[in-house]
């Protein structure tokens, strides 16, 4: 899957859908928190739906209005060559995924050999019962990790807004499983 | 997120002293080549082992690009007793992956040293810089229309021949066995002298790569799992490819079958019939590496049930054992041979045959195939997602090519890591006269009660095989001191006279293979 969306046609849909209603103070305050605010191309990375869903969301919803992303949602062999094309373009870009694991030890390692900087990389478990984390770098304290919506409010932040503690957001976006998250930034 | 410089320091050395150093790295290497950022630090940071990663973070990254470059990392690390761990294209997961043995040590990354030196097409030889990968062999073979056959380690695009085989991997061709099929090195020694292997001394010679022993000691060996130097070129043979290859697999539908199995497959491996590295992988291990994960069929925590394993078995079309192997040669060489197999199994009375054409491009035959005929892939790594959660060891231990071996080490690996509420992931890879037993112990990296089950667990897979007079080829550098007690306090004392002669700084690797001036020894 590869797809353009813009921030305000997502807005656009996600109101209109009726499914995912933001608060206005917090979209506000998303808005104004943008750690990084350089007109990079942001690329998303997803092993498959549901991650694409959930964190997709939040990382929409982080970035600024005017920021277009790009969505990969496929398989390890797909994902990668898109990393390896992506990265050989030597142009500024943010890569943001949520991968399972096989597809995260292979981006890492594609990371490193052409020399890319990796200023997040995380593993995520969550099931019925409990939602576990742990980074390898970056601080995972620092976004709503308890919630079963962790993903969206991952992506939010990995996107660079500040805060996502109210975010008003429906259950449908939950994500089970085992994942990596990563930024990486050239 | 993080832009600041790493506050990791090599073991014993101060502030003032490392950053000194990091000012000789980047006057040598150039800014690009020393990295110290945690951004750019974070892919050398990503272990597979039960132990908390930072004990493995490095201090520094540096890349050289030529033989002096390597020496001059080198004098530097001597003149402030910096600890330097070596990768070539450091893919080694399940075994450290590209993190140093200890924290603190700088990774020397030798990826940007990539250059495919020769390939002698007559001859079957090659002679690489340590960055080479398989997949950049391969296609070099396959532009240039040379009928060379390359063998490699399941991770083959992206891992590299001379990485590899200094830590003696294996592949799956007739050439399976890597470090039998090495043919000169090129070594940096500790003292920054450049020390050639066999021939490779011998000014004017031409016999480098096609002569192993050259005069005197011949000390190849001594180079691999070890640290005694840092390789910067290594030459290897590669195997003419034949006008026929014939991958076949059979499938055995009992895990009690193994004794067997391995009955029938060593007199057709000695005698060179079936002449490749033959594997007789498990059920899971084959579904795994066809997307097959254990959420799919249960979310109960610990070892998964043998009624869901032979449920799997049923779903995947799969054996409780499925034997890869492969004929190479003329139409009438593989026939021949064919029809022996096909004579030895009516035999045996059990097993079902089937071949390329049966098989249809279907997974996991298909990877299978490409291994065993050279073919780069990375279809293996769906291991990983089988229990997800990035924590992989691979237990490795060796065994006769015997029936009632394998039984034995089967019952006792399953025994033990099922006790530990994890599964038995395993294959057995047959060697000439041996068996690499390779298990990859899966565990959930995120849970830490299961990271301190796998820790226990692979301590007493090695405590009880060493028992029973077993040990492994190859292990994590969490564990390597551990293993090198197995092999008893005369080797090592043998090990680390050695590193003292070569090495009296104990800059290369200290901890490698348990090698470490600091060990009592
Ligand atoms: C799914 C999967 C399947 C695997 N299957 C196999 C398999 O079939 N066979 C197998 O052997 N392995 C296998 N592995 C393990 C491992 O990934 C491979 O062995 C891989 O080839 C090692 O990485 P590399 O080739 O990049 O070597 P590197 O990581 O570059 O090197 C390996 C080690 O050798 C030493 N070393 C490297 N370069 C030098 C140098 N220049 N001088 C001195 N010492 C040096 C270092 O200690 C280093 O850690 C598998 C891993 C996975 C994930």
């Amino acid at each position: 899957m590869h797809n353009i969306n813009r921030r305000g046609f997502l807005k656009g849909a996600l109101y209109s859908a009726g499914g995912l209603v933001l608060g206005t103070s917090t979209l506000a305050r998303a808005a104004e928190g943008f750690a990084v605010a350089k007109p990079t191309d942001v690329h998303l990375l997803t092993s498959d739906a549901a991650a694409d869903a959930s964190f997709g969301a939040g990382v929409q919803l982080g970035l600024p209005i005017y920021q277009s992303v790009t969505r990969h949602q496929a398989g390890t062999m797909e994902l990668l060559g898109t990393m390896n094309r992506l990265l050989q373009q030597q142009r500024p870009m943010r890569l943001i995924g949520l991968v399972d694991d096989a597809s995260a030890e292979l981006l890492t390692a594609t990371a490193r050999r052409l020399g890319a900087r990796m200023s997040w990389l995380a593993r995520h478990s969550a099931d019925r019962h409990q939602v576990r984390h742990s980074a390898i770098e970056g601080d995972t304290s620092q976004f709503d990790g308890a919630s079963q919506l962790w993903a969206v409010h991952l992506g939010h932040q990995l996107a660079g807004a500040r805060n996502s503690n109210s975010l008003n957001l429906p259950q449908s976006l939950r994500l089970e499983g085992r994942f990596v998250s990563f930024v990486i930034e050239v | 997120m993080s832009e600041q410089t790493s506050t990791v320091l090599p073991k014993g050395v101060t502030a003032s002293e490392f950053n000194t150093a990091v000012e000789k790295f980047r006057a040598l290497l150039g800014d690009d080549n020393v990295l110290v950022r945690n951004d750019q630090l974070t892919p050398y940071k990503k272990v597979m082992m039960p132990r908390d990663a930072a004990e493995n973070a490095p201090s520094a990254a540096v890349t050289a690009t030529t033989v002096e470059q390597v020496q001059g990392v080198v004098r530097i690390c001597n003149e402030h007793k910096i600890p330097v761990w070596t990768i070539s294209t450091g893919n080694n997961f399940g075994y450290g992956s590209a993190a140093p043995v200890e924290r603190g040590q700088v990774v020397l990354d030798l990826k940007k040293m990539n250059r495919i030196i020769s390939v002698d097409a007559e001859l079957g030889t090659a002679l690489v810089e340590p960055g080479v990968t398989y997949q950049q062999l391969y296609d070099y073979l396959e532009e240039n229309d040379i009928p060379l056959m390359l063998s490699f380690s399941a991770p083959s695009a992206i891992a590299g021949p001379l990485g590899n085989t200094m830590d003696r991997g294996v592949g799956y061709t007739p050439y399976g066995e890597h470090f039998l099929m090495q043919c000169g090195m090129e070594v940096v020694l500790a003292n920054g002298d450049v020390y050639r292997t066999g021939m490779g001394s011998v000014e004017g010679d031409n016999a480098w790569q096609v002569f192993k022993w050259g005069y005197g000691p011949t000390l190849d060996g001594m180079f691999t799992q070890a640290n005694y130097g840092i390789c910067t070129k290594m030459g290897f043979w590669l195997m003419p490819r034949p006008p026929v290859t014939k991958p076949f697999e059979i499938k055995f539908e009992d895990e009690t079958d193994i004794a067997d199995i391995v009955e029938f497959i060593r007199p057709l491996r000695l005698a060179q019939v079936i002449p490749n590295s033959v594997v007789i992988a498990g059920t899971l291990w084959e579904a795994a590496t066809c997307d097959t994960r254990r959420v799919h069929y249960t979310t109960e925590p610990g070892a998964t049930p043998d009624e869901i394993l032979k449920q799997i078995q049923k779903d995947k079309d799969l054996g409780a054992w499925n034997v890869y192997a492969c004929l190479y040669g003329t139409p009438e060489q593989v026939e021949v041979n064919f029809n022996i197999v096909k004579g030895a199994l009516k035999q045996l009375g059990k097993g079902k045959l089937v071949t390329e054409e049966e098989a249809g491009g279907t997974q996991p035959f298909d990877y299978r195939a490409k291994l065993m005929t050279g073919v780069p892939n990375l279809q293996e790594f769906g291991l990983y997602n089988w229990r997800g959660g990035g924590g992989s060891m691979w237990f490795a231990p060796v065994s006769q090519a015997r029936g009632s071996e394998c039984d034995k080490q089967y019952a006792l690996a399953k025994d033990i890591l099922n006790k530990h509420g994890l599964d038995y992931v395993g294959e057995f890879i047959v060697g000439w006269r041996d068996m690499h037993h390779v298990i990859d112990v899966l565990y959930d990296r995120s849970n830490d009660e299961e990271r301190k089950r796998a820790e226990a667990c692979f301590n007493e897979l090695l405590d009880e095989f060493e028992k029973r007079g077993y040990a492994v080829y190859r292990v994590n550098t969490q564990f390597q001191d551990r293993v090198a007690q197995s092999y008893g306090s005369t080797k090592r004392r043998l090990e680390h006279t050695l590193k003292r002669a070569l090495d009296p700084n104990n800059i290369l690797a200290p901890g490698k293979s348990g090698i470490d001036l600091n060990n009592d020894f």
